[in-house]
């Protein structure tokens, strides 16, 4: 109903300018209708009128581009992504939550991995039972990928009451940091080719440009950047769609709230998963990617990441806990090994440790080489609970 | 790359930035050969042989044309016109229509019982073909006439069959239009681009927001018309009725306006086709480019109207034929090009009756209401075997249409009855009026310029999300 009345009320506007221009059309011998279009003169390309109108279509983009930041905001045309009502999930948890003093919130953000690796209500209920007063937001989401992740923490924080904020402020908020190596190398993993979230584009969000950019000057040199050419036209015309507002009110009009959107998510096994023995208990160190240059330079950007991520919380975040999952592929294995060597000084779980694989052996355990099945995820959660237990105290009493 | 895409989107400001920096015309019909190309390859790189194929074949015949009419070698060419042609028409050929001959073949054969095998070989339909063959046998079929009659260069030919905004769907341009306004470059004024706007802001209101806002009922109810009641098929007919008119048009003003925003004038296509109260005119009104086409270099050789009576019959039908099976090889098409050509036909020989008013502004209201209504209905059903997939289908929807049919136990479908209306009756009755009663300016165009920009960010605020095809890309 709205784009019919919409679109034709349109069309009658463009049909009416037209009628007070000096239009012309050209017919199928062409001939045209007046005259004046053959007549025209070499001098007629001097026309300055040609300029005004760039600038006067600049200029209308440009207001166009200004007023929709406050009439049109992103956020109500994509309520229905999988990244909004993630967060409505995480704030509704957190407000059931009672409050207690001296108490930890745990912000868990990370890809797939976690969301099938980490159970945040099983995390949150043994650190309780341990003294341990921790309220576990777990805002990971399967496929996101890393501005998804950015916008995730950003529709979470952007939700919270300024009593939340109080909240936060008053508490020992930690922000989960996952460790990853297929996407720590990769600022651009999944961006256009995201199976879960198809259609989230509320990530290509005009604000986070400037993150997006900074993060790719990191990660990137220019022969590299010549390379992902397909993904940056993808990317600048994902930014051009929702500077501009494309398909705004179709999205609006569709984007009733469904079902939450829960943070962990298992998974059962793959039928094409079928693994010959036991998960290894470790891997050779690989001769070129252990080399002291290979690690830093991929991953110099995931800095860059990090204190964006962290700077949603605007100084709130009193430290950061990072963490691996376990995988059945070598370089994983190793660049966490790498990670766990490289930042002595960062609060690291390390989920690839000998002591946590030789628990997760068995195959059934898994879901596919990189994601823990819901078995799996509970003695990682459980190993991870004895790591916070011995790392942050317990409240007396 | 679609016109309605996020890479086109990006790919035409980079090739009109290139085309207006560079200052030679040999440069700038240069980038846009390139840049054709690109677009051509965007969909499938392999056929851009058979694309160069197309124009230096055609680029040889019209030189050995034009040679041998100089030499006063009549004869010789039209030998060559007609090798000329056949090659293109053996190209059409195979690539579109030599599954469809071969499917028949086989259903032929396994009905006396030879055989029953599985086609051997498939073809791949590149898209575009049966456009720009059409304007390959038109650029030789003008030289020949004397149309064209000068030396165009190979870059020249290669522009005017692959020129981008027309490649892909027309409109059929034809070489006497398009070739003299590649001989000296283009100038561009503010007029030039309101005009150009205009354009594509209403080609894109028809496609993205009309006809790709209709699009999912009509898909629904032709996937499985048999399950579907008469109102819900008559609905869905008109449905189509509206949407490939939006598709179509939509797609041919957004050519015409990127064209315009090169230079290029293409002629127009559609010239509000539902306000035909005569068949006659509807074809008059409708994709004018491939009608104009068929009359010109069908039915006029054929021997048009000069005939007597039952060979102009004879020739409006095989016309029609003709242009129903370009469309596709299908036996749906070969129906709708009949059903037109013959219902053409009776109109003329009505026509023909003494005492007959053909000309409509002598015609009086009742007769114009009721050409309307007869006309427009006979489209309408028209458009069935046009949308059906299968003949099956097609006779589904007419049954169920005629019969009324009434279906239970199938979960309602809502009509969306605003879109289907509305759009269509303002385009038909206001926006028609509107376009046929130019005034004296009253804007500058720079600032009818502002205006469209600002109508252009207005329609994406309502434009549907996903990629749709355009319709006529399958032809």
């Amino acid at each position: 109903m709205t784009v019919g009345v919409l679109g034709t009320f349109l069309l009658l506007v463009v049909a009416l300018l037209g009628r007070w221009s000096r239009s012309t059309r050209l017919t199928v011998d062409g001939s045209t209708e007046r005259l004046t279009e053959l007549a025209r003169t070499p001098l007629a390309a001097e026309d300055p009128a040609r300029v005004r109108v760039f600038l006067i279509a600049l200029g209308v983009s440009l207001l166009w581009i200004i007023g929709a930041r406050f009439w049109l905001p992103l956020s109500l045309a994509y309520r229905n992504t999988p990244s909004a009502q993630l967060a409505a999930f995480c704030i509704e948890h957190l407000h059931q939550s009672p409050p207690v003093p001296g108490e930890y919130i745990l912000i868990i953000e990370g890809s797939s991995v976690t969301t099938r690796g980490v159970d945040g209500a099983a995390l949150e209920r043994s650190l309780r039972a341990a003294g341990i007063p921790v309220t576990v937001i777990q805002l990971s989401l399967s496929g996101a990928n890393h501005l998804e992740r950015l916008q995730l923490l950003q529709n979470f924080a952007n939700s919270l009451s300024s009593s939340d904020w109080q909240r936060l402020r008053g508490s020992r908020l930690i922000l989960g940091h996952e460790v990853q190596a297929l996407y720590d190398r990769d600022p651009l993993l999944n961006y256009g080719n995201n199976p879960f979230t198809p259609t989230t584009l509320a990530y290509s969000n005009p604000d986070n440009l400037p993150t997006l950019i900074n993060w790719m000057t990191n990660r990137y040199d220019l022969r590299e950047l010549w390379n992902r050419r397909s993904e940056l036209q993808l990317i600048a015309t994902q930014f051009l769609y929702n500077a501009l507002r494309i398909s705004y009110l179709q999205l609006w009009d569709t984007a009733n709230r469904a079902a939450l959107f829960a943070g962990f998510q298992p998974a059962p096994k793959r039928a094409d998963f079928q693994p010959v023995g036991l998960l290894p208990i470790d891997f050779p160190p690989d001769p070129i990617l252990s080399g002291r240059q290979a690690y830093p330079r991929i991953t110099r950007w995931t800095v860059a990441r990090d204190a964006a991520f962290r700077s949603i919380f605007k100084g709130t975040v009193r430290s950061e806990l990072f963490f691996s999952l376990p995988g059945w592929l070598s370089y994983e294995f190793n660049y966490d090994n790498w990670w766990s060597n490289a930042h002595p000084t960062q609060l690291f779980f390390n989920g690839n440790r000998p002591q946590i694989r030789t628990r997760l052996r068995e195959p059934r355990l898994w879901n596919d080489p990189g994601h823990l099945a819901n078995s799996g995820a509970e003695i990682y959660t459980e190993e991870l609970v004895q790591f916070l237990k011995g790392h942050w105290p317990a409240q007396p009493g | 790359m679609l016109f309605n895409s996020a890479s086109f989107l990006l790919f035409l400001p980079v090739v009109l930035a290139g085309y207006w920096l560079w200052s030679g015309n040999f440069g700038r019909k240069l980038i846009l050969v390139i840049a054709s190309c690109f677009f051509y390859a965007a969909w499938d790189w392999r056929f851009l042989g058979l694309l160069g194929f197309v124009v230096v074949t055609t680029f040889a015949a019209s030189r050995l044309i034009l040679y041998l009419k100089g030499r006063g070698a009549r004869v010789q060419s039209l030998v060559i016109l007609w090798i000329g042609i056949g090659v293109q028409l053996a190209v059409l050929a195979f690539f579109k229509y030599f599954n469809f001959f071969e499917d028949n073949l086989i259903t032929l054969l396994a009905g006396f019982g030879l055989s029953s095998a599985a086609p051997i070989v498939r073809i791949l339909l590149p898209v575009g073909i049966s456009f720009y063959t059409f304007h390959a046998i038109t650029l030789a079929v003008d030289t020949y006439r004397g149309k064209v009659d000068t030396r165009v260069s190979l870059l020249d030919v290669a522009l005017y069959i692959a020129f981008f905004p027309q490649l892909v769907a027309g409109p059929i341009v034809r070489a006497m239009v398009f070739l003299p306004q590649l001989a000296t470059k283009r100038l561009v004024i503010g007029e030039d681009l309101f005009v150009a706007l205009q354009a594509i802001v209403t080609g894109f209101l028809y496609k993205v927001v009309f006809s790709d806002s209709i699009a999912p009922f009509v898909d629904k109810i032709f996937a499985r018309p048999a399950d579907y009641s008469g109102s819900l098929l008559l609905a869905a007919t008109f449905g189509f009725y509206c949407q490939i008119y939006f598709d179509f048009n939509g797609y041919s003003l957004i050519a015409i306006g990127v064209s315009r925003l090169f230079g290029y004038k293409l002629p127009d296509n559609f010239n509000y086709p539902y306000a035909a109260t005569s068949l006659g005119s509807f074809w008059r009104r409708w994709h004018i480019s491939l009608s104009s086409w068929l009359r010109d270099y069908l039915y006029i050789p054929l021997g048009g109207n000069r005939l007597g009576v039952a060979k102009q019959m004879r020739n409006l039908i095989v016309t029609m034929l003709l242009g129903g099976i370009w469309h596709g090889a299908s036996w749906n098409f070969v129906i709708w090009g009949a059903a037109h050509g013959t219902l053409l036909a009776i109109e003329r020989f009505w026509q023909l009756r003494p005492g007959t008013v053909s000309n409509e502004k002598n015609r009086s209201v009742a007769a114009l209401a009721s050409g309307w209504l007869v006309t427009q209905t006979i489209v309408l059903l028209c458009w069935i075997p046009f949308r059906a997939k299968t003949l099956a289908d097609s006779l589904a929807v007419i049954s169920g249409i005629f019969t009324w049919r009434t279906v239970m136990g199938v979960p309602p479908i809502s009509i969306p009855l605003a879109l289907l209306v509305l759009p269509i009756f303002c385009d038909t009755v206001f926006v028609r009026l509107l376009r046929s009663q130019p005034r004296k300016p009253l804007l500058r165009p720079e600032f009818g310029f502002g205006l469209l920009v600002l109508c252009a960010l207005a329609v994406g605020l309502i434009t549907k999300t996903g990629l749709r095809s355009f319709i006529y890309f399958q032809f």
